[in-house]
């Protein structure tokens, strides 16, 4: 390209072509400097509002380490938003534990078990569930889900945890017996018994589990499971598409050569393929966190908005508040003409939001470096 | 590890694998199946004739021959509750009723001239026995009036004349003031009374009546809330009786009854069938129960009407399926209650091309020089970077930049206008835009490049002539799916576009004002409404139209994206 | 191919000019914003209003009272509808931008207590009502109901009806911290349909059939007990306008709609108690 360039450049060496093809160029560039411009803006505006509120440096100690939030208040107002970052912790915890597994585990079937025509079918699939707006997910949430989770949470639960566990608990199981009794049970039919006994304890094992859950009561539709289901269902498309890249990028002669050396596709998977795709699959996991953690309209409908660290802390069956809707919903209310702490505050957690997603990415960008760099 | 097993997991590894696929394919059903089947009912539904009169009174709609005998079978079927409803009303007792208690009291008054020498000696006492005579002497001659009075009162639920009564004995609770005033100066021109005789009068002398009085109103009026209950829950059925009554009601939703019959099943159920009454505990207090209404009723002639109504209820609502395509065009009436959406259809159209119209271009040039002049570099590098931090950037956060910058720091419009929503929606997708972009011109075979140069053309020439026509549908792709995102996003117009109610805006008006876009209104309507329920229909029709509209420019793009590999393939 | 691409955008831009067409061309407007507890009553104001000024483009957003505020400190708008009255910071910034709000009381609103319907508590007092916001009492059994964990629902902190509620209700107590907050008086009044133990408060036009209220002190909210007074939450709604509108301007039009007879009924069919009566 270089020496094509060049050769115009003597052949025609026309010095008012070369000033208007510098000009262009500096055009372009101004162009391509907007969206820069745009976020040192953003984050300039950010900061500025934000600045006021940390100045005070006992403002800020609160902030961070104390639950109590009343910011609206005349007298003696509070600003600890610990639950409120708890709430966004939780919330994404809980998401990505269910759209990682399932999204990897998708990208892996789409990529190695089905077909190129059942993998062009689930394509469309895919997309769909990235492209549906999130109002419409939260209103799914509010309006649809959080009643069926309320009157019926327990069942829901305790079947999700039974038919999900029980064939993973089974299937750990075999590998266990293998390993234990391996040595000591030659024979192929006994050992094939002991193995159905031993699933079969799993999958007992995983019910007793699950029946207690049976009988659980869900006071309130709104809460922190409602919100990490509908976030992960809103995450799982960038995971499953990002890691399909990903593991597609890994060469043919891998998996060919595992194959070739009497692996199973579980092993080859499991052993060479995920290793090898780790960087880009953790990609995918940081693009798929920052999509849940950016998200407003979903958990501002479906977290139930309390200002409770849940006891305990693990309790997703609480309704918690996240930075996203904290701001959402109190924007309108803080008085902003009048300077007030409560909008400087606001403007706070926009800036940890901010200064989180700008370390997510930078995070994505240095791993989806070393995973571009070995993809070549 | 032995091999069987080896296989066993092998298979089941793969079992779950799918399992993961048909989890993922059973989201995307269980979400879309009650928006879509619950969306198509905003449009296709039973509708009831209310629902032809409002289009008829307020669009102008044409009806049809089966409409206007559908109409005027329901207003027939009507007519006899109405009739029932009048009559308990407007009791043709009342009169009589009216009559006997006027004759009852003016002769009480009469009698008292009687006994003003019991009266004149009641006064000649002191303090409290003077009181006391007083209240003994004004009970004889009230005697036959309260007697009247209490039978009146006592029967008024079973003959139906209690909403008369309670107007009758207002009336006669104002007369009494009058009479009293009256009989006094009579009695004054008897015997000269001093100032405190007088008032010891006045105050005794109707005090009885008047206490009396204001008791049966409030028992009447305990007794007629039930009935004003049943008939509110009517009127929502059923809409106003008649035009007249039609005319001088103000809010639209009490001059139409329910539209759909979904909705007027579940008027039925909760407001007419079963009714909130009012009762005092034992400690006093006030409390609401709701009851059944035949219960209720049992014995009054409001009874008939409950049963009435049961046994006609499909026949006065004329139920008939339809299909109401003025969702999408009509404006909405009356906070969405009736009407269609068109303003947020128009808003979110408007918001969705401005933000294409600005990222658009910048989004193809940015991603011309990354891809075709930009040279490595930190510079390169900085820039590439921002893109990618600009993408991670939370959708709320742009609002409140839309807000703190274009609105009150430059001041492009002095408040929410459509063009800082569309500003705020077009930084929003850029990142994506150029990123798309970008992928198309890389996808453009090294050799058309080579080509354009090798005969002569300029860079520009070339990036003009060749590649960018090379790229456009790829890049097309890109743009369309970013604008199906700018038309989904709720967050970034909140603070910078989007209001609750507003009419349709013309295009000169986009630069000004604000627009009800279907996102924010979405979240609005399912969150803020007062009647959320009469307007669930609303509500999943508004999403069904916001998710068709996304899902339709995606379908738009892979339809180009497959067009465009079969082009590439042959 | 090319082709393709120019029939795409003539027909939207076609599509386009006729949807342009379509919309109804607005000579004057009048911005509101503010209050979800007003929302109602403007956009019934607002269909009245259009009957009779069908040039008149009015927008309504709801997006609180804070918010109407700042709107109308930033001329943002014509009116700010509010829940409550303006706060003195508020007020001071507003004469310090050259505005001068005029306070309208369109209409009086009570806080309906309200529980599901199965719920068989019937009445609290005032007492008992603080208590349970404040956390003292955390089961429906002490109430006299049944043995149930008492699901707190509460307004946005920044709302006014959370601010009247404070302050009429718990003297200014903090609310309990597992008390679940709702951004809008219809969601709160959903949470509490759809929740058995659930308890909350919504302005009186939002106390429907779907839930059941409960009397406050012996007194059930309606328009007789909130107008005399019996009944002790209640509050004023206002709408705010910069200076007193020009007689006859639209928006003068439009404040003054609750003093006409149609206004005072469309105020009493929402469900609120009109001003004068």
């Amino acid at each position: 390209m270089k020496t094509g360039k060049n050769l115009i450049m003597d052949v025609r060496n026309c010095a008012a072509q070369a000033v208007i093809a510098h000009l262009g160029r500096a055009a372009l560039l101004a162009v391509t400097v907007i969206p820069t411009a745009a976020v040192v803006f953003i984050i300039f505006f950010i900061a500025k509002e934000a600045l006021p509120f940390f100045e005070n440096l006992a403002n800020v100690r609160e902030f961070f380490t104390s639950a109590n939030w009343a910011p609206s208040r005349d007298t003696d107002p509070h600003f600890g938003a610990l639950s409120i970052f708890y709430g966004t912790l939780m919330v994404t915890v809980g998401s990505c534990a269910v759209a990682v597994p399932l999204g990897v585990l998708a990208a892996v079937c789409l990529t190695e078990i089905v077909g190129r025509k059942t993998a062009q079918f689930f394509k469309p699939i895919v997309e769909l569930l990235a492209a549906v707006p999130s109002v419409a997910y939260g209103f799914f949430a509010i309006v649809v889900f959080a009643p069926i989770l309320q009157n019926h949470g327990g069942a829901l639960i305790a079947s999700a945890v039974f038919f999900a566990g029980a064939p993973v608990a089974a299937i750990v199981a075999l590998p266990l017996v293998d390993v234990l009794f391996g040595r000591f049970i030659k024979n192929g039919r006994l050992r094939r018994a002991v193995e159905i006994s031993m699933s079969a304890v799993a999958v007992l094992g995983v019910g007793a589990v699950a029946y207690p859950l049976l009988s659980l009561e869900i006071s309130s539709g709104t809460n922190a499971l409602n919100a990490s289901i509908i976030l992960a269902v809103m995450a799982l498309p960038t995971i499953v598409s990002i890691s399909q890249d990903a593991l597609s990028s890994v060469g043919r002669d891998m998996r060919e050569g595992s194959l070739a050396l009497g692996a199973t596709r579980f092993e080859t998977v499991f052993k060479v393929l995920l290793p090898c795709a780790k960087s880009g699959i953790a990609v995918a996991v940081i693009l798929g966190l920052m999509r849940v953690v950016g998200e407003t309209m979903v958990v501002w409908m479906a977290s139930g908005n309390s200002l409770k660290i849940p006891e305990p802390f693990y309790n997703f069956l609480e309704p918690v508040r996240t930075l996203t809707a904290t701001i959402a919903g109190e924007m309108g209310e803080a008085d902003q003409s009048t300077g007030s702490a409560r909008y400087h505050v606001l403007f706070a957690m926009s800036l940890c939001l901010l200064l989180g997603g700008l370390f997510l990415n930078g995070i994505g960008q240095w791993v989806g470096s070393g995973f571009k760099s070995r993809g070549k | 590890m032995n091999t069987s097993t080896r296989n066993i997991l092998d298979r089941s590894f793969t079992a779950l694998a799918y399992a993961s696929l048909a989890a993922m394919a059973a989201a995307v059903i269980l979400f879309l199946a009650p928006i879509v089947y619950n969306g198509i009912g905003a449009v296709v539904f039973n509708a009831t004739v209310e629902h032809e009169k409002f289009l008829r009174e307020n669009l102008d709609a044409e009806l049809s021959d089966s409409q206007a005998a559908r109409i005027a079978s329901a207003d027939n079927a009507r007519k006899p509750l109405y009739a029932m409803m009048a009559e308990y009303e407007k009791s043709a007792g009342a009169a009589a009723l009216a009559e006997r208690l006027d004759a009852v009291f003016d002769s009480s008054v009469k009698s008292m001239g009687g006994y003003s020498d019991k009266i004149f000696a009641a006064l000649e006492l002191g303090g409290a026995a003077r009181a006391e005579a007083l209240r003994r002497v004004s009970l004889d001659f009230w005697k036959p009036y309260l007697d009247a009075l209490g039978a009146a009162v006592d029967k008024s639920a079973s003959d139906g004349t209690s909403i008369a009564l309670v107007e009758i004995l207002r009336r006669q609770g104002e007369r009494l003031g009058g009479v009293s005033r009256a009989e006094i100066a009579e009695l004054s021109k008897i015997k000269k009374l001093g100032f405190s005789q007088k008032s010891a009068l006045r105050r005794n002398i109707g005090e009885i009546v008047s206490e009396k009085i204001a008791a049966s109103i409030e028992r009447l009026e305990t007794q007629n809330r039930a009935y004003e209950t049943f008939r509110a829950g009517v009127a929502e059925l059923l809409g106003a009786r008649n035009t007249a009554e039609r005319d001088n009601l103000k809010l639209m939703r009490q001059k139409y009854g329910q539209t759909r019959m979904d909705g007027a099943e579940r008027v039925l159920e909760n407001s007419v069938m079963r009714i909130v009454v009012y009762g005092r505990d034992s400690n006093g207090a006030e409390f609401q129960r709701r009851v059944d209404s035949a219960e209720y009723f049992r014995g009054t002639p409001v009874e008939k009407m409950v049963s009435y109504i049961s046994e006609n209820f499909e026949k006065m609502l004329g139920a008939h399926m339809t299909v109401y395509l003025g969702f999408f065009t009509d404006n909405p009436y009356d906070a969405n209650i009736f009407g269609g959406i068109f303003p947020m259809i128009l808003g979110t159209f408007y918001l969705t091309f401005g933000a294409m119209l600005i990222a658009a271009p910048l989004g193809i040039i940015a991603a011309i020089y990354f891809a075709e002049y930009a040279r490595g570099g930190k510079i390169t590098g900085i820039l590439d970077m921002c893109v990618g931090t600009l993408a991670g950037v939370p959708s709320i956060v742009f609002g409140l930049f839309g807000l703190a910058f274009l609105i009150n720091t430059v001041k492009i419009s002095d408040s929410k206008s459509v063009l800082a929503g569309a500003m705020t929606l077009a930084l929003l997708i850029l990142p994506t835009i150029i990123r798309s972009c970008q992928e198309a011109l890389k996808a453009v075979p090294q050799s058309y490049r080579e080509a354009a140069l090798g005969l002569g053309a300029g860079k520009w020439t070339a990036i003009c002539t060749v590649i960018l026509p090379a790229a456009l549908p790829s890049m097309l792709t890109g743009i369309i799916i970013s604008m199906g995102r700018a038309a989904g996003e709720t967050a970034p117009i909140i603070f910078t576009a989007a209001t609750s109610t507003g009419a349709a805006l013309a295009l000169n008006e986009i630069f000004t004002q604000a627009t009800p876009a279907l996102p924010w209104n979405i979240y609005n309507i399912c969150s803020e409404h007062e009647m959320a329920e009469r307007v669930s229909h609303v509500q999943y029709g508004m999403v069904l139209t916001l998710v068709g509209i996304v899902l339709a420019l995606n379908a738009v793009a892979i339809w180009l994206r497959a067009r465009l590999q079969n082009k590439l393939k042959s | 191919m090319k082709n393709t691409i120019s029939n795409i955008l003539k027909t939207s831009a076609v599509a386009a000019l006729a949807l342009c067409g379509a919309a109804a061309w607005a000579e004057t407007k009048i911005v509101i914003d503010g209050s979800t507890t007003v929302g109602p009553i403007s956009k019934a104001f607002a269909d009245f209003y259009k009957e009779g000024h069908p040039n008149v483009n009015i927008t309504i957003s709801e997006s609180g009272s804070g918010n109407g505020v700042k709107s109308l400190m930033n001329k943002a708008c014509d009116i700010a509808n509010m829940s409550r009255f303006m706060k003195d910071a508020e007020f001071k910034s507003c004469v310090d931008k050259g505005i001068r709000p005029v306070a309208h009381v369109v209409a009086f609103d009570g806080l309906a207590v309200i529980v599901n319907p199965k719920n068989t508590v019937q009445a609290l007092s005032m007492k008992q009502i603080s208590d349970i916001y404040t956390g003292k009492i955390s089961n429906w059994k002490e109430l006299g109901g049944e043995d149930a964990k008492i699901v707190i629902v509460s307004r946005d902190t920044n709302s006014g009806t959370y601010e009247t509620f404070n302050e009429l209700v718990l003297k200014k107590a903090p609310v309990a911290k597992d008390a679940e907050y709702v951004g809008s008086n219809g969601q709160a009044r959903t949470r509490v349909n759809t929740t058995k133990n659930a308890i909350a408060y919504v302005g009186l036009g939002f106390a429907d059939d779907s839930v059941k209220t409960l009397s406050v002190n012996g007194i059930l909210p309606n328009a007789k007990s909130v107008s005399s007074g019996k009944y002790p939450i209640a509050r004023p709604l206002f709408m705010f306008t910069d200076g007193y509108p020009k007689m006859g301007s639209d928006v003068y039009n439009f404040v003054t709609i609750h003093l006409s007879k149609e206004g005072r009924e469309i105020v009493s069919d929402l469900g609120y108690i009109p001003v004068c009566e």
